[in-house]
């Protein structure tokens, strides 16, 4: 059994916040709390400069907004909502295809998302059920939105402004705009501010839909966020903000560091979201300084042993040497996969293509060459090959030499998206799945040898775990357990599974409610103690250690 | 047994006698504060009725025979005004009963009937053209709202119906839809929507209400597909594109069907056929392969589908298929390909029986290769709230089609009173004192209905007399007229009433055919009810 947990490091890395929401405080709802969204979910900070973390399971998130009595996060997987006020969270219901959330904004009752790839998603039951409003847009990639009363609500798109006059029903391209990337709005009152990628800003004093240019920005300003109080305007960009107080002739810089969101609190103090915390200004954004600690939204959740070095990772902060505690810069940013493999090689995954360290991630190699998603899982066996495909389904590349060398194969899936790879030495498992059918199927691979269909299971989410030392499988919440005479349904620890591993003949699960251990290929689970499995990020193990993470980035072992 | 009623003017004093029965029920419901009608149908609970339409759809008789046929005359008139524009079944009813009273009498002396056709014919003539000259174009969403509510009574379904048609302009296809909670909602189609089904009911796994397409590869055939080279074509394709696959089919059935839920894993295949009428699939097949640029494939159109190539494919941003339509957005196909079908189909339904079903068709397919379908989602906790609000909308939405393309007129009777000039100026052209009469009982019928909405007005309210309301109004002078929502004299334009032109040019060249075709027959053979055993 694992017992005796010894802390052995912190995995603390600066995040970038990316939607900040400033809550006034009223006597029924919270108390002046700010939420901000970031790589790792949200974070709600407390008047008394405390912070809480959540993750409403949503990727990055871009935009967090108060639609009555609940609060909504968009996010780059989708929409969720809180009626704790941020403390637990829910998945809305997305009709249509999936796409990155980049704003949300809520008016009389109605509540609209902006995506890249989806248009405008409106929702007019609070955030429960969202639907596609793209009717008129001439670009469905919508980077800002904002209300200017109850009906009428501004879309900055890659085309240009859109207006509409009926809550987000149906949209126009507002003449002279066209062609225009718009990054950035804002209102007060009748005056509309708008911020294009060319550094153009626009203004409009009869509520968007007459529009004349300003000053433009400073050369090589790319800006991501507006605001104003009607005195004076304030840009987020990423070489800081700048601010005009003559109505947009000319800017000055009042901030030196990459600012992606901006947010005005009651008060009137401007808030800023910046690449590791909040700065804040309470003089018309002419001076900024710190606004309490980091809030923890990075999104370092997954871990990885190799040797005596423990890896933990995000997709956005990249890769932490948790021991020697630094972060890896040489690794891939942001990066999808880290595996670590026998004989002390570690792959990652990232934009560049594969990157492979056999030195606990000091010292970083391209073995193979590639865009972002070439590789997006990763499987290694006990004798050292690997085997790797991209999500998409396009590439299945195995490696015989620990890494070093890939040979392109001939995938049995077509397009399906591929969920998870799990290998031995002369076999490999590969789960896919297929979103129309809402299944899982399973594909068994020998090495040179042929692939063959061997299942398919109902599974209404795209969630699959699997382990083949010892052999098990877990599909959203149905479990199965491997044998010498084939596969057996099971049981599982209770809640819903958000990591399965096996190593050394041990099954470990972490689910919603608790962290579990087999040492009898899943016949019998037993709780580990000594943690709330709700606190746990992630959980990792090697030989007989057993190392996991927990959200608020403690690292914790069971080695001696 | 039959009776027979010979003779002209007895046949048409028996006629006028049955169409003055129901035209005076129906000219109960005319205007805006109208009374409503309480039907007694025999059932436990009589039914309340306000609008003419429905009142006269109810009545399919009377007891007496001899009044009957006047009474169905009527009755089909209107309904047959009602189906065409919407609305104008009460305005058909009162000049109707006008016009056929005069006619009658006027017959009954000894005026030549064929003559007093050609006068009726001629003064109806001059009563449209007036009617269209002076129509003006509706110019904002205030009053395509006013012309909704002058239509069906109902504010909230007149003010989303004003958004849809004012974004949507006179090529607007509404989708009506229900929901049992009460209020009216709206949406736009992003695209073009048909009603759809999934080929099999694996397509849409249970649980799921929709699939959704990123960027598919659209392959659109003509035909059920059944063996296995009927679908691999298709297949190889999307594998090698690396796109889901959209099938537009008949159906697909034994091989073929197997051959699809076996590649299921490896690439996404979404079968899916039109669920129009029958006779309206190849047409709609056809205008989502234009929307999307894929080549209709088929047998007869010596296509098979196991020849397709690549090239056939069409491609659309999105779509999104349910177990009761599919929406195709970003299709494809050229905009102009789109514009030259829709301008065809507009010539088209011009020559095709407004409100006919062939002719609903053609303005949804219009509306569909236009981009200007809307949603209307109706709203009421029962099935009857429902029927009767979705009644509202068809209603309204023929007078705002009438009123985007042939303009509007003061309403409240207003624009029918003062072509009456215009009429008399017809006389004229008349060969004889006779046709002259058929002017002169059109000329005078054209106030029949300002009377009539006085007088409902009198039957709640304080108000002049229909005379001197009248007299009342000539001396305020031209566009004034009784706004009977107010109970005051009132500019009917400036204050919003309105009515659609084409409706009132409608309804004056029913209730003239009506009156023209009563007005000659020689003879009315009714029968006999049977004697009960």
């Amino acid at each position: 059994m694992t017992n005796a947990w010894r802390r052995l490091a912190d995995a603390h890395v600066p995040a970038a916040v990316l939607a900040v929401l400033s809550e006034p405080a009223t006597s029924a709802n919270a108390s002046g709390d700010v939420i901000v969204g970031g790589a790792g979910g949200v974070a709600i900070g407390a008047p008394d400069g405390s912070w809480t973390a959540a993750d409403p399971g949503i990727g990055a998130v871009a935009g967090v907004v108060r639609a009555g009595s609940v609060l909504l996060a968009g996010g780059a997987s989708g929409i969720a909502r809180s009626s704790d006020g941020g403390r637990t969270w829910r998945r809305a219901v997305v009709h249509g295809v999936a796409a990155p959330v980049t704003s949300l904004v809520a008016a009389g009752g109605n509540t609209l998302a902006g995506t890249l790839g989806s248009g405008v998603l409106r929702s007019a039951d609070d955030g429960r059920t969202w639907a596609p409003a793209g009717f008129g847009l001439a670009s469905h990639d919508v980077s800002a939105l904002a209300f200017v009363d109850d009906h009428m609500v501004l879309a900055g798109t890659d085309d240009g402004i859109h207006a509409s006059p009926n809550a987000g029903r149906a949209w126009r391209q507002v003449a002279g705009t066209s062609g225009l990337g718009v990054t950035a709005l804002a209102v007060h009152g009748d005056v509309a501010w708008a911020a294009a990628e060319t550094g153009e800003v626009l203004v409009s004093s009869d509520g968007g839909r007459a529009w004349t240019r300003r000053g433009p920005l400073p050369a090589r300003a790319v800006p991501s966020a507006l605001e104003t109080n009607g005195d004076v305007v304030v840009v987020a960009t990423d070489a800081g903000i700048l601010r005009s107080a003559d109505g947009g002739e000319t800017w000055d810089s009042a901030h030196r560091e990459p600012v992606f969101t901006l947010a005005i609190a009651a008060g009137g103090e401007l808030i800023a979201g910046t690449g590791s915390g909040l700065v804040s200004s309470g003089d018309d954004g002419r001076t900024w300084s710190p606004r309490g600690g980091a809030p923890p939204v990075h999104d370092v959740s997954r871990l990885v042993v190799t040797g005596a070095e423990v890896l933990a990772y995000g997709p956005m902060a990249g890769v932490v040497r948790c021991v020697a505690g630094v972060p890896m810069v040489a690794a891939p940013r942001p990066v999808s996969v880290v595996t670590a493999g026998p004989h002390g090689v570690v792959l990652a995954a990232g934009p560049g293509g594969l990157a492979r360290s056999t030195d606990a991630g000091r010292s970083w190699v391209n073995v193979l060459p590639g865009d972002a998603g070439f590789v997006h899982v990763l499987a290694p066996a006990e004798d050292g090959s690997w085997w790797a495909a991209s999500a998409d389904g396009a590439r299945l590349l195995r490696s015989a030499d620990g890494g070093r060398t890939w040979v392109n194969l001939s995938s049995p899936w077509g397009t399906a998206t591929v969920l998870a790879l799990a290998a031995r030495a002369d076999t490999v498992l590969a789960a896919t799945y297929d979103a129309p059918g809402a299944a899982v199927d399973l594909w068994r691979g020998r090495v040179d040898g042929p692939w063959s269909h061997s299942g398919r299971v109902p599974t209404p989410r795209p969630s699959v775990q699997l382990s083949l030392d010892p052999p098990a499988a877990a599909f959203d919440g149905r479990w199965v357990y491997g044998s010498e005479r084939g596969w057996r349904p099971g049981d599982g620890p209770a809640g819903r599974l958000r990591r399965l591993i096996g190593a050394g003949g041990r099954l470990f699960a972490l689910t919603e409610t608790v962290l579990a251990e087999s040492a009898d290929s899943g016949r019998t689970w037993n709780p580990i103690a000594g943690f709330d499995a709700a606190q746990v990020a992630d959980v990792a193990a090697s030989g007989a250690a057993t190392v996991l993470l927990t959200s608020s980035g403690e690292l914790w072992t069971t080695a001696g | 047994m039959r009776e027979l009623r010979d003779g002209g003017a007895a046949a048409v004093a028996s006629l006028a006698a049955g169409v003055e029965t129901l035209g005076a029920v129906l000219a109960r419901t005319y205007g805006p504060v109208a009374g409503t009608v309480l039907l007694d149908s025999g059932r436990a609970l009589p039914e309340v009725v306000e609008d003419g339409g429905l009142l006269a759809r109810r009545i399919t008789g009377l007891p007496d025979r001899r009044g009957h046929a006047g009474v169905m005359a009527l009755r089909d008139t209107c309904l047959a005004t009602r189906r065409r524009y919407g609305d104008g079944a009460a305005t058909v009813a009162v000049l109707a009963r006008s016009m056929v009273a005069q006619a009658s009498r006027l017959v009954v002396a000894g005026a030549h009937p064929v003559s007093l056709r050609r006068g009726i014919e001629r003064g109806v003539t001059a009563a449209s053209a007036a009617l269209t000259a002076t129509a003006t174009a509706v110019s904002s969403d205030d009053d395509l709202r006013r012309l909704a509510a002058g239509a069906c009574h109902d504010s909230e379904v007149s003010e989303v119906l004003a958004e849809l048609f004012g974004l949507l302009g006179e090529r607007a296809g509404l989708i009506v839809e229900e929901r049992s909670t009460p209020g009216v909602e709206r949406g736009y189609v992003d695209g073009a929507r048909w009603r759809a089904k999934p080929a099999f009911r694996e397509v849409v796994p249970d649980g799921s209400t929709d699939v959704a397409l990123r960027d598919p590869e659209i392959v659109v055939a003509d035909a059920t597909l059944t063996a296995v080279e009927d679908v691999v074509p298709a297949l190889e394709h999307a594998l090698a594109s690396r796109r889901p696959l959209l099938l537009v089919v008949r159906g697909i059935e034994s091989a073929a069907k197997a051959a699809v839920l076996g590649n299921r894993a490896r690439s996404t295949i979404i079968p899916m056929r039109l669920a129009s009428v029958e006779r309206q699939v190849p047409d709609d097949i056809a205008d989502l392969a234009l929307l999307t640029g894929a080549t209709v494939l088929g047998d007869v159109l010596g296509r098979p589908p196991r020849t397709l190539r690549p090239a056939d494919c069409g491609r659309a941003r999105l779509v999104v298929l349910t177990r009761r339509h599919v929406t195709v957005s970003g299709g494809a196909g050229t905009p102009a390909g789109a514009e030259a079908r829709a301008g065809q189909l507009l010539g088209r339904a011009a020559a095709i029986e407004r409100g006919s079903d062939e002719w609903r068709a053609a303005r949804m397919r219009i509306a569909r290769l236009s981009g200007a379908q809307g949603v209307i989602v109706v709203g009421g906790y029962t099935a009857g709230e429902r029927q009767l609000r979705a009644d509202r909308v068809a209603k309204a939405q023929r007078v705002l089609e009438l009123a985007a393309r042939g303009g509007a007129v003061p309403g409240g009777g207003v624009a029918l009173l003062e072509c009456a000039e215009a009429v008399r100026a017809a006389r004229s052209g008349c060969a004889g004192i006779d046709e002259a009469w058929g002017v002169d009982l059109v000329a005078t019928a054209l106030s029949a209905p300002l009377r009539q909405l006085v007088d409902n007005y009198r039957s709640r309210h304080e108000a002049p007399h229909p005379d001197l309301a009248l007299a009342r109004i000539a001396d305020l002078g031209q566009g004034w007229g009784f706004d009977a929502q107010q109970g005051e004299f009132a500019p009917m334009a400036k204050a919003g009433v309105l009515d659609a032109a084409g409706v009132l040019t409608g309804a004056v060249e029913a209730a003239g055919s009506l009156t023209a075709t009563l007005v000659s027959s020689a003879a009315v053979v009714t029968a006999r009810r049977r004697a009960a055993s």
